[in-house]
Formats: structure tokens, sequence, C-alpha cells
């Protein structure tokens, strides 16, 4: 009897441990050419016309911070901003009566699916961006989609869309390991 | 030898001509994807506390189309650059649930992003009775407080209205207005 409480309770604690680590990502088709799994590579973006000149705007902000916590959170792919000239854009819009946080346009090949180069946009309009946290929160997630991730609806990660904005707005344990298992 | 280092000349040009030819025009090459972040809901409490508004009513009239992207400067002022088209249709209040407003209100519905339309975009039904959760915007306009915003409303039961299989799901078991209307006055909210 004592053995069978016991069988049972080691089933509940194991099935209990697979959901606790389960994953919740999930993947583009597309993603980066790295030389090898091991390797870093070296992205350089540049400001779009709306951010270039005002570096403490909140979005600014947000994209630069972005930037920091997902360049310190994995070593596959590292992003910089530079004043030279690149086709990868980071900037702002205006859009009015809509809920929309930002978007990234990736440009991929159609043969090998890796990047060319992305365009990733956080909305100006939206009522709730200067709200504490939630451009970064918005600039986090839109290079998330940078790096390969795709949409989530459940769960603790940035990549979530259902996230409260002012609280989860850097990468989280779920999204590092989907850049990590894309970039394997 | 001779005929060997004409040959090998040819095989030559040839691979370099190839090599030219997949350079010449890359864009032809490249596919574009584009998402976007916006909130989305996996309960009706979350969108009832995301709104400015909720009311019951209908889809009366198609009003007008307008460029949602604005200049930053002056959003009196369409951004030159970027065109997001919205739909603005006439809605008639039938009861306001939550909020207070007019009987006949316009709400802004985003259509298409640079002539691709949106994945949330419902075409509204004239006539028919929905529940709407709405935000106050700009020039006079309400538009959806999240993801999903819109619910049929037959037999005094909500059904989600969604594009988003996720939205679905979360949503495929129907809430009464009763229900709605408790849950509305549990989050302290009034009409």
């Amino acid at each position: 009897m004592k053995l069978k409480k016991v069988s049972v309770l080691s089933i509940v604690l194991i099935l209990i441990m697979m959901g606790a680590t389960a994953n919740a990502y999930t993947l583009k088709e597309y993603k980066w050419k790295k030389s090898s799994p091991d390797s870093t590579l070296h992205v350089y973006l540049k400001w779009g016309d709306r951010l270039d000149d005002v570096p403490e705007s909140v979005i600014a902000q947000g994209f630069s911070n972005a930037i920091s916590d997902w360049n310190s959170s994995q070593s596959h792919i590292k992003y910089y901003t530079t004043t030279s000239s690149s086709k990868n854009i980071l900037n702002s819009y205006t859009l009015m009566n809509d809920n929309e946080y930002g978007y990234c346009t990736v440009y991929y090949d159609s043969i090998t699916k890796y990047i060319s180069y992305f365009e990733a946009y956080v909305n100006a309009g939206n009522r709730n961006i200067s709200k504490s946290n939630v451009a970064r929160s918005a600039a986090a997630h839109e290079l998330g989609h940078s790096y390969g991730l795709g949409d989530l609806t459940t769960g603790v990660a940035i990549m979530n869309g259902n996230r409260d904005r002012t609280r989860i707005y850097t990468p989280q344990t779920d999204d590092i390991n989907g850049v990590n298992a894309h970039y394997r | 030898m001779k005929r060997y280092i004409t040959s090998l000349i040819i095989i030559i040009l040839v691979f370099a001509s190839a090599g030219c030819g997949q350079s010449d025009n890359p864009a032809e090459n490249l596919v574009v994807k584009t998402t976007y972040d916006y909130p989305v809901a996996m309960d009706i409490h979350s969108i009832i506390h995301e709104s400015d508004v909720i009311v019951v009513g209908k889809y009366v009239k198609y009003h007008s189309s307008w460029n949602m992207a604005r200049d930053p400067n002056d959003i009196n002022k369409e951004d030159p650059n970027l065109y997001v088209e919205g739909k603005v249709f006439e809605f008639e209040v039938d009861k306001y649930l939550y909020g207070k407003g007019d009987s006949l209100i316009l709400v802004n519905h985003k259509y298409k992003h640079e002539g691709i339309i949106d994945e949330r975009y419902i075409e509204p039904v004239l006539g028919e009775s929905v529940v709407l959760f709405l935000q106050k915007g700009v020039f006079n306009q309400y538009y959806g407080a999240m993801q999903p915003f819109q619910f049929k409303l037959k037999n005094n039961h909500l059904a989600v209205m969604s594009n988003l299989t996720q939205v679905k799901e979360a949503f495929k078991k129907s809430i009464s207005l009763n229900e709605l209307i408790s849950a509305i006055g549990k989050q302290g909210l009034s009409d």
C-alpha cells in the first residue's frame, strides 16, 4: 500500500515537472544565417526617420532597452544600433483609433529562409505607450519576431499578446528558450 | 592542350555568368512577412477591464474610409509615407451596459495595412444585433478595446466574432447577457 502511494506520488510529481518545463514558444520559418551553431552573429540596426533625432523619446528608449535585454539573454544574435547604412530599421509610426502596439516586417529568402533584413515599428498613437515599460515591452516583442519567434496567447512570455505590458517587458525564459532552439 | 584550355575557359565563363544571374534581382527571391502586436484577451473580464463603453446595438451604415496612420506632429494630417485604411461604420446603440454616450456612434475598424487586409478584420453585418467593447479614440470615433471586441447577440447569449483561432477556442462557450451584466457589476463598473 505504501509502495503504491509512493508510486502514484512519483508519477504526479513527474507530470508536474513536465508541465513546468514545457515550452510554449512558436517559431517562424525564417532565421538569421549563422556560420555555426556556436557562433554569434552581429547585426546592425539603424534608427528610422521618426526616431533618429529623438534618442530620449519613450519609443527610442524602449528599443534601446529591448536591444540590451535581448543581447544579455542569449549569445546567438547580437544587435547594435549604428549611424551607418543598414537596411534593418527601428522606427515609430502613429496609428490612431486602434489598440495595436507595433509591427515587424521581415524580408527573407524564399528558398533558404534566411533573413535578409527587417523593420520594426512601435505605435506612438497607442494610448498606453507612455505607461511604464509598455514601449519597452512592445519593442522587445517586435525584436522577438526579428529573431524568428512567433506569437503566443498564453504563458509568461514577451511574445504573448495577452501579457500585461507594464509587467512583462523583457525576454522571458520561454522566449529565450525559443531563440536558443531556433539557432541550435 | 589548346582544346583543353579552351574548354576550361568556357566552363569558367558559364559558372561566372550563372553567379551574376543569381544576384541580378535579389528582391524577387524575398518573402515579406509582417506580424503585429495587439492585446488579446482569453476571458471576458479582461475585455471589460479595458473598455471605456460596452454597448448593445447594431451597425446601420458604412460611414467612410480614412488613413489611420497620422503625422506624428499633427494628427489632423495623414502620414505621407504610410497608408493604413480604417473603415468607419455608424452604430446605433440600443443600450449602454457600461459607460455613457450618444445613441448613434462611429466605430472604426482597421481594414488594410499598405493594401493587405488585417487578419483581425471582420466586415460588419448591418442590422445584426451585437455587443461591442470599445475605447474612445480621436475624431469622435470608437474602436475595439482589444481582441476580441465584438460578440453576436442571439437569444440573449453572446457568441464571439473573431478570426483568431486561439480566441475562438477561449470563447467557445457562449456567455449570457445576464452573466455579462453581472461581471460588469462585479468589476465595480456600472452604466
